[in-house]
């Protein structure tokens, strides 16, 4: 399994899936299951609330992760307390989310359990920090959620691999397009100026970013308030970072404003990216350049080519579409055949 | 009157909470909710207690020994709920014994680093018993599960999942029924300590409260009061906030003397930009701090135990209420002129009362006002600009300009009208020229009539 070697070169991933149901949790079983079991120590937490037995959406049954005896994980208590399996307890974190406080244990006899973890992205990056520094785990992995009701951006791992599927879409093409385009989006280089960001990037409003990296804000809200910022405020910039989404029309706005002068446009990471492929393309093609602040290495695809409704694409036919569209290792976990 | 009360008033309480470093934020929420002295013998206990510590971490070696304790107390938790139920009963689950047994850890770690230096404000009771029953396995370490060593068929059957696994999920469901079991035996054991458990949190909270108070004493410069009874004195008094922004302006804050006597309303009287909010300002804080057992921003003070202190501080204004600066401020002099009347004790720091009002009907309330308090058990500091003609008060007034640079020195003053230096100070102020010489004239004429 090639991309179990990228995992291990990495020192934190996200598994991310385009959709619910494109078997995201079983490709993370997939993963932890392929981790060597000795000399690693792996640690599980997922992006917030993740993880029902049942889905609440579509009523199908979610596979809950199975954690082999040495895992560290974290959930919330109220998942910790229906675990099935032993495990010791760590820590227990100040912050609640809905389900409880986080806690953090180790498997001592395998078993299964759901993951539901930090649902802010600061907090899941400390998270990452906290288990490698007082726990010594040498690989985190995040279950993470693509979605727009999702706060935490898995951008802060250093490598992902993205989960899609017949869910998503029950036509190959479009299936494949939208995952093309997500791969695209990830695939955003990091920016190459050097921002002066002492700490954390704001997050709120837009910003001027200068030459010298120094950062002033631009008296705008946000980015859905752009559609009133003036030329002469955002010339001389060397890039103009937007905290919040990135819309059609604030995608719009920026063409106009931003390409002729040679201005960038810098996000956090792709999460912020709401603007449809059309008019991502629009912008790219009439010469904007978009880079991120925070980048993940796409390791690899998994494809699922079951939908819940019933419908099964053609497996192999599905993953070289994929693999020919984005240049990426493509993988179909439930055939699970591939050598080890 | 409890702290948290008072931590938005306009008198800076909030900003000497957030100058405190605690080791756990749990500490920060049981100061918040302590309740404010108002006794002679109270105020003396908190600072004996925070005498011991103050003297402690003065020295080297009882400086490191707190920092320890310091690093200790950084996992302490609010665990007052999970105690509460394990009182009336309920199992603990797995999280809660965790918590239970960080608690002990804590504890008696905390218990051993101060042994040696006996110290008599706090008491840590002996929880070794809760953390050999917690840690029957003697690992040392604060984790938790229910541990193999509980129920010698655990570790049979756990042996048999890690080796042959458990599909059919039976061995698990055997396990979980004996984990329940010792939970129950744990939570039964556990239920007759909760008396101990609750005295170690709040004494682990207590040193931490009083170690930040410590540190707190020397970083803000600090002094232990004196208990006076019938006067209030400051020598060399500092508002600690204005201080820290001026010192990062390279300025300093220039300290002033004030002396207050119960029975005898002062006035305080001086030119605009004098420092006389700042004053009554101070001196709200300063009360506060004495009450809640801190350090006061002083060289040395004399301070009289209250059971009140009303702070209105001129911009008063209840939006919430609907009431206007007026009404608020009369409400509020309502409610000294009542209460003192019942013969309760109080502080009242009056910034321009009446001000929004018209000079003339101004002069009249705060002059009947002192007349109505005078003799009463109150410490009263008014600071005006009207020309109060109250008897029996003691009047001081702040020095002011002396050639273009203010003096904030609190002098004596007698009883004729304050001085008018509003027209020189906005002349310092670069302000409209023509105006203020138009201002000097339209004096003149007055001062003709």
């Amino acid at each position: 399994m090639p991309f179990i070697q990228e995992i291990l070169g990495c020192k934190s991933i996200s598994v991310v899936g385009l959709e619910k149901n494109t078997g995201k949790t079983e490709c993370l079983n997939y993963i932890l299951r392929r981790l060597p079991s000795s000399g690693l120590t792996v640690a599980v937490s997922s992006a917030g609330t993740d993880g029902e037995r049942v889905d609440m959406v579509t009523g199908t049954s979610k596979p809950e992760i199975f954690l082999r005896e040495g895992i560290l994980f974290s959930t919330s208590e109220k998942y910790y307390r229906e675990r099935r399996l032993t495990s010791e307890i760590l820590s227990v974190s100040r912050k609640g989310t809905s389900t409880g406080r986080i806690v953090t244990a180790r498997v001592l006899t395998g078993g299964k359990i759901l993951l539901s973890g930090h649902p802010a992205t600061e907090d899941l990056k400390k998270w990452i920090e906290d288990v490698s520094v007082s726990h010594g785990a040498d690989l985190s992995i995040i279950d993470g959620a693509l979605s727009r009701l999702s706060i935490a951006s898995p951008a802060v791992t250093e490598g992902m691999v993205l989960a899609t599927g017949a869910a998503l879409s029950a036509s190959m093409d479009t299936l494949v397009r939208k995952t093309a385009y997500t791969a695209s989006l990830i695939a955003i280089p990091a920016t190459e100026i050097r921002i002066d960001k002492r700490g954390d990037m704001p997050s709120k409003g837009l910003w001027r970013v200068e030459n010298d990296g120094t950062m002033n804000a631009l008296e705008h809200e946000s980015s859905l308030t752009a559609g009133s910022i003036l030329p002469e405020e955002v010339k001389g910039a060397e890039a103009i970072y937007a905290s919040g989404a990135v819309t059609d029309r604030f995608l719009n706005q920026m063409q106009t404003l931003l390409v002729k002068e040679g201005i960038q446009l810098i996000v956090r990471d792709f999460t912020r990216i709401f603007a449809s492929q059309g008019h991502f393309n629009s912008f790219i093609r009439s010469g904007g350049v978009i880079k991120v602040v925070n980048r993940s290495k796409l390791i690899a695809i998994c494809a699922n080519p079951v939908s819940p409704e019933g419908f099964i694409l053609d497996s192999s036919k599905l993953c070289g579409l994929l693999g020919d569209a984005t240049g990426l290792p493509v993988y179909d976990i439930m055939k699970s055949d591939y050598e080890a | 009157m409890k702290l948290k009360t008072i931590l938005d008033l306009p008198c800076g309480m909030r900003f000497i909470f957030s100058e405190m470093e605690f080791a756990s934020s749990f500490s920060g929420q049981v100061l918040l909710d302590s309740v404010m002295n108002t006794t002679p013998a109270a105020i003396e206990g908190s600072y004996n207690e925070l005498r011991e510590f103050l003297s402690l971490y003065q020295t080297i070696g009882g400086s490191a020994t707190l920092d320890k304790c310091r690093a200790a107390l950084l996992d302490l938790r609010d665990i007052r709920n999970t105690l509460t139920a394990l009182e009336s009963g309920k199992v603990p689950d797995d999280v809660e014994l965790f918590e239970i047994k960080n608690l002990a850890f804590i504890s008696e770690k905390v218990r051993g680093i101060l042994a040696p230096v006996n110290l008599k404000s706090v008491n840590f009771p002996d929880l070794a018993d809760i953390v050999s029953l917690l840690d029957p396995e003697g690992h040392g370490i604060p984790s938790f599960y229910i541990y193999d060593s509980f129920d010698s068929k655990l570790s049979e059957l756990r042996k048999k999942i890690r080796n042959s696994g458990d599909e059919s999920g039976a061995i698990l469901a055997e396990c979980l029924i004996i984990e329940a079991r010792v939970r129950e035996m744990l939570g039964n054991r556990l239920k007759g300590s909760v008396f101990g458990l609750r005295e170690a949190l709040m004494s682990l909270a207590k040193a931490d409260i009083l170690i930040s108070k410590s540190i707190l004493t020397k970083k803000l410069n600090l002094t232990i009061p004196e208990i006076a009874t019938g006067i209030n004195k400051y020598s060399s008094v500092f508002n600690p906030e204005i201080s820290a922004i001026l010192s990062r302006e390279n300025k300093t804050f220039q300290k002033v003397n004030i002396e207050l006597d119960l029975n005898k309303p002062t006035i305080l009287t001086g030119a605009n930009m004098g420092g006389k909010s700042v004053v009554l300002k101070t001196l709200a804080l300063s009360q506060f701090l004495f009450q809640f057992g801190f350090g006061v921003p002083a060289a040395s003070a004399e301070i009289t135990p209250v059971e009140e202190i009303h702070y209105s501080p001129g911009d008063l204004q209840d939006m919430t209420r609907g009431l206007s600066s007026f009404a608020a401020e009369m409400k509020m002099a309502d409610r000294l002129i009542k209460n003192s009347a019942h013969g309760h004790k109080i502080l009242a720091l009056l910034d321009e009362p009446a001000r929004t009002t018209n000079p003339q009907e101004g002069t009249a309330l705060v002059t009947s006002l002192l007349n109505i308090l005078n003799g009463r058990p109150v410490f009263v500091l008014v600071a005006t600009h009207y020309n109060v003609k109250a008897k029996g008060c003691a009047r001081i007034r702040v020095k002011g300009l002396e050639e273009g640079k203010m003096n904030y020195e609190l002098i004596e003053a007698g009883e004729s009208a304050p001085p008018r230096e509003a027209v020189n100070i906005a002349l310092s102020l670069g302000i409209d020229r023509e105006w203020l010489d138009e201002a000097i004239r339209v004096m003149d004429e007055q001062n003709k009539e």
